[in-house]
């Protein structure tokens, strides 16, 4: 199972988005280029603001604002060649739900409060097939019950107002499935529910995804969630890809200073009786970005010339699937982690890495 | 059942209001200065004619007596009897209710026809060449007073371009419809900028709202998308604006239906305040005021048809 025999199934090459505001021009999304194969599941994280859903709803061809431009490419190899970015939204009608689809962040507004659940889900049902009144009604009920819906033949004539959070993000999921898409895309999926409900969510995605065998890129700021689930991991900062690596090598060795300051912030990565790490200072806002690394602020391992550094992501390890970092100084620094940080299994595929998520954070 | 639950609570709040009203509409006929007798009399005024008048019209009486009086007319449905029209204040309101309701019902229709189109088009192209021009209609169309633009449609319609009429009322369906064109048209395009704005503003809120997002990313067509996620949910809260403006059109109706000279109840209140018309005046107040409040009641009902939290509460 090499994973690069896998197909590519979604890259975006060297991505930037601009919006023009009042202020000045604002780039959430600063030369992001990656690469999903099929069956994997790729995490992204990073702080508030650090551009992650701009990213992730520019693999969907959606634009922050209609004033928003845009350089760079993604396609979808084999199903759209051309840039996703430029196809719109006529276009691109054909590929959502049925190629690509999200999960939204905020399940709460993300349903139309007007339309009864089973309408909603039937609307997507109904936008990809020719099936007949009958027909869909069952697939809608096939879908509720596959998300963990419970009673969907008397829940599908309720309102969204009349669903929890949970429920709501689970008919939400139902919706994404109802197309049965190859890449589904869920942008912090679980930051707007309580705790044990995130977990019960999470598990759900992952064994949707394992079982439909989709590819998945999984947002969050919580590295913990990704480190149980993700394959790989990409680290945002500042609209920046800044490492982008196997779960395994960011977890082991980090290497650049933000992904292991980050690392370090985790609880459990010292001891109880020790205060947390914490990387000092504030994210950079998007607006009047330094020339050069825009983590030097906040950089410990910082030196005058990173300031100016034309930032790049430099390949590490030589293989064409190693890892990429965007740090002028990674070769010479030796960037550690906390020694029981983050509970990470080595071999993921055979093992229970889809087992209890919660108690990842122990140390 | 909550939201329903309110309505009738609304019900029970309305007959303060309503008692209200009746000490407000008496009262104030009574400060405008001018006095019926003297009005009836006109060049055949003496003081002791006057004074028998005063007497048979019961203004001889104390104010509280009179406002007794008035209130059990008005319960038993007559308004007492009208000081210059031979005829009892019910009925004279039954008469010109038609006229009057024909008048607001195609202004109102005339409103949504025009309204609805422009406002969802320019919401959905914001900024674009559309939008920006719809901007000087609602400019002239809200700065314009009613009767002026009135009087504009007579001169281009019915005397530049002599294809309407411009007066009365007609007699059955079809000539009345004629004769309500531009009536109708003179209150619809006030009326319709104010619902323009709130349709447009209310649509750019909802476009950007994660549940179109969601609806768009299922791969539905553009025009369902803005038929039943966009236009659906924008037009519930323009109901409310609609339903409140509809009410007040009442007042619109008094001065437009002078300027077309339409008999309806607009005209009888213009007329019955000139001539001190008491009873005239107190009724149709009173009438006025309830048709605010039901429509009122009424936009309350359809909100709640429309919006099922509302129904849950």
């Amino acid at each position: 199972m090499t994973e690069c025999d896998r197909n590519v199934v979604l890259r975006a090459d060297d991505v930037c988005i601009r919006i023009p505001t009042a202020a000045g021009p604002v780039t959430p999304v600063d030369h992001v280029s990656l690469e999903l194969r099929q069956g994997e599941v790729l995490g992204i994280v990073g702080e508030t603001g650090s551009g992650k859903t701009v990213t992730c709803r520019s693999l969907l061809g959606l634009m922050p604002s209609p004033r928003a431009t845009h350089t760079g490419t993604v396609t979808y190899p084999g199903v759209v060649d051309d840039n996703v970015l430029a196809v719109g939204r006529k276009g691109m009608r054909r590929y959502w739900g049925n190629y690509v689809a999200m999960i939204p962040q905020n399940p709460m507004t993300s349903l139309n409060p007007v339309h009864r659940i089973g309408a909603q889900i039937d609307e997507a049902v109904a936008a990809h097939s020719t099936m007949s009144r009958a027909e869909r009604r069952s697939r809608v009920i096939e879908l509720m019950s596959r998300v963990g819906i419970p009673v969907p033949e008397k829940r599908l004539r309720d309102f969204p107002h009349q669903f929890s959070g949970g429920m709501l993000q689970r008919t939400l999921i139902a919706i994404a499935l109802a197309g049965n898409p190859q890449v589904l895309v869920a942008d912090e999926p679980t930051t707007a529910l309580d705790v044990i409900i995130q977990d019960q969510i999470l598990s759900l995605l992952i064994d949707l995804q394992r079982d439909l065998g989709m590819s998945l890129v999984l947002v969050s700021h919580d590295l913990s969630v990704i480190a149980q689930i993700c394959d790989r991991v990409g680290v945002m900062y500042g609209g920046q890809l800044v490492e982008l690596s196997s779960t395994e090598q960011l977890l082991r060795r980090p290497q650049h200073p933000y992904t292991a300051a980050l690392l370090k912030s985790l609880p459990g990565a010292v001891p109880r009786d020790e205060p947390l790490a914490t990387i000092t200072g504030a994210p950079p806002r998007l607006l009047n970005l330094p020339p050069g690394c825009r983590f030097v602020p906040r950089c410990s391992h910082a030196e005058p010339a990173c300031a100016v550094w034309e930032t790049e992501l430099i390949p590490v390890g030589g293989a064409s699937r190693g890892s990429l970092v965007r740090c002028r100084r990674h070769a010479e620094l030796e960037l550690t982690t906390p020694a029981d940080g983050i509970s990470y299994d080595a071999t993921p595929a055979e093992s229970d890495r889809f087992g209890p998520i919660v108690g990842v954070h122990a140390g | 059942m909550g939201g329903w639950h309110m309505i009738g609570r609304r019900l029970v709040q309305l007959i303060p209001i309503v008692v209200g009203i009746t000490i407000v509409s008496f009262v104030l006929i009574r400060i405008v200065p001018g006095d019926p007798a003297t009005l009836i009399l006109g060049n055949h005024y003496t003081p002791d004619g006057a004074a028998q008048i005063r007497k048979s019209l019961g203004l001889d009486q104390s104010v509280v007596v009179q406002y007794w009086r008035f209130l059990r007319s008005a319960l038993t449905g007559s308004f007492g009897h009208s000081y210059s029209l031979d005829a009892s204040v019910g009925h004279l309101i039954s008469g010109g209710l038609g006229t009057t309701l024909f008048l607001i019902a195609m202004a109102g229709l005339f409103t949504a026809l025009l309204s609805i189109p422009i406002g969802v088009f320019a919401g959905l192209h914001r900024g674009g060449i559309f939008d920006q021009s719809t901007r000087i209609f609602l400019l002239i169309g809200f700065a314009l007073p009613g009767f002026l633009l009135g009087v504009l449609l007579i001169l281009v319609f019915g005397v530049k371009v002599p294809i309407l009429p411009i007066n009365g009322y007609g007699n059955g369906f079809l000539s009345h419809l004629r004769h309500l064109i531009l009536p109708s048209i003179t209150l619809a395009i006030p009326f319709s900028t104010v619902l323009v704005r709130s349709l447009r503003s209310s649509v750019i809120e909802t476009m950007s709202a994660d549940y179109v997002t969601t609806a768009l990313l299922k791969g539905i067509s553009w025009r369902r998308v803005v038929l039943r996620h966009i236009v659906r949910n924008a037009g519930m809260s323009v109901v409310v604006v609609f339903g409140v403006n509809l009410a007040f059109l009442v007042g619109g109706t008094v001065v437009i239906e002078n300027v077309f000279s339409i008999p309806g109840l607009g005209s009888l209140l213009v007329n019955a305040v000139s001539t001190r018309d008491y009873p005239v005046v107190q009724g149709l107040t009173l009438f006025f005021a309830l048709f605010v409040l039901l429509v009122n009641l009424l936009t309350d009902a359809v909100h709640i048809a429309i919006d099922p939290r509302l129904a849950a509460g």
